[in-house]
């Protein structure tokens, strides 16, 4: 790694402060569990770092309002997600993504804000939080806004958020009655990045889908919805003849881009036979995403 | 990696043999090219300089044309040392020029191989990249032809 400075502001807005929008080399970081990745292998070659780690704790927590909306502070570990018992109720499929999403070393370190604005399409929590209908309530010069997951990434580690901007807290809304599911294929080991992520929430009555949430990750560009093959979905009770088509229809959909973990051809048979994978596991989900 | 693709391009199929051979003006068209050099008639090194995001990646370029069958096809090896990270870039090219009624159609086939940390933290968002630039290349080069012409247009 090339020598670079360190800087430990004492609140949110002097972080903000600090961020030199018209230099690259000028980050801020979080958990750092990713950054440090790219630094080590030379991707990244930082002047300067900005962490956030001197006031994690007063950006970090999960609390669920009265109407069942997760409220989560940004610098939450994904280890908190993982025990918390509002998530477990509000949102199990969360915790059930936990289990594969690298290891516990890497969950106590990296944070929920820092998933989303590294902005990685292999990540798993974000096509999670894009079927959830989760959105970010971002603070930056110009105030504070919300913009929903899915338009939260826009490419290949680039975001919709200013260069002014960050991430302070992920709203996931009240469940609804829906049910989750999130299938992810490696090609190493369980907990390694995926060659292909999918989560689907479904809201049933009956035997019926009466809404439908789909989203493709770590074979496209970015975390992506598959809106074509949701209402493929809709109105169906999820038959063998209907998920042929949602899988026909996902793989010719999603923009699938080849990497390390596979070609392009075998992630699109990827997402044609896990598509339906997940949308079954959602349907046999209990009651809640 | 393989890249494969097809542009038409409105103009004679000798014109745009020749243009495409032009090494200054094939440089042109590709974003982040810059201090292109004839080593001989075969033989170029370029820099190039590629962004995604935050990241920026430098790669010191050498090219070698492989073969040249006037006006049908060009072949380039290439070969490219990126600047701080362990790693290589190596690429077969073949373009292919087919004749369609007065225009003509460019069919190119890229693969790349890269290794290293390079390979392993920067192919997938280079492979990214690389739709951006085959997009950027194609408009180049139908503008260039669009003004009357690469020598019109450099």
């Amino acid at each position: 790694m090339t020598p670079f400075d360190l800087v430990e502001p004492h609140s949110f807005e002097e972080t903000i402060g600090l961020i030199e929008p018209d230099d690259p080399d000028v980050r801020v970081i979080a958990g750092g569990t990713a950054l440090m990745l790219m630094m080590k292998a030379g991707v990244f070659r930082p002047r300067r770092l900005i962490s956030m780690r001197k006031f994690a704790s007063s950006l970090s927590g999960i609390t669920a309002t009265s109407s069942g909306e997760l409220r989560i502070g940004a610098m939450t570990p994904l280890s908190a997600l993982e025990h918390s018992p509002h998530v477990s109720r509000h949102a199990p499929v969360i915790v059930r993504t936990m289990r594969r999403l690298s290891n516990v070393r890497v969950r106590n370190v990296a944070t929920i804000g820092g998933a989303l604005a590294h902005a990685d399409p292999h990540m798993d929590l974000p096509p999670v939080l894009i079927a959830l209908g989760a959105s970010v309530c971002v603070v930056g010069g110009a105030g504070e806004r919300t913009i929903p997951v899915e338009d939260l990434l826009t490419g290949y580690y680039e975001t919709a958020l200013a260069k002014n901007e960050l991430i302070a807290e992920v709203r996931i809304p009240a469940p609804a009655a829906a049910r989750s599911a999130y299938c992810k294929v490696t090609t190493g080991s369980a907990d390694d990045w995926p060659a292909l992520g999918i989560a689907v929430t479904l809201a049933a009555g009956g035997a019926t889908v009466k809404s439908a949430r789909i989203a493709v990750s770590a074979a496209t560009t970015k975390a992506t919805r598959l809106t074509e093959a949701e209402t493929a979905l809709v109105g169906s009770t999820a038959d063998d003849g209907t998920l042929k088509d949602v899988a026909d229809i996902a793989a010719e959909e999603a923009d699938i881009l080849a990497d390390g973990r596979g070609s392009a051809s075998y992630k699109r048979e990827l997402l044609r036979v896990y598509v339906v994978r997940a949308v079954r596991a959602a349907m046999q989900a209990s009651g809640a995403p | 990696m393989k890249i494969a693709g097809e542009i038409t391009v409105a103009a004679p199929r000798d014109a745009v043999f020749q243009a495409l051979s032009d090494a200054p003006f094939f440089a042109s068209c590709i974003e982040g090219v810059r201090d292109l050099k004839a080593i001989d008639a075969t033989h170029f090194s370029a820099v190039l300089e590629t962004r995604v995001a935050y990241l920026r990646f430098n790669f010191s370029a050498n090219v070698e044309i492989t073969g040249l069958s006037p006006p049908e096809e060009i072949k380039a090896k290439i070969e490219g040392t990126p600047l701080g990270i362990v790693g290589r870039l190596t690429a077969a090219a073949t373009t292919r020029l087919i004749e369609a009624g007065g225009q003509t159609v460019i069919h190119y086939e890229i693969e790349a191989t890269l290794t290293g940390k390079l390979g392993s933290m920067g192919q997938p968002v280079l492979m990214a990249k690389a739709k951006d630039m085959e997009k950027h290349f194609t408009e180049r080069l139908l503008a260039a032809f669009a003004a009357g012409g690469p020598g019109v247009a450099s």
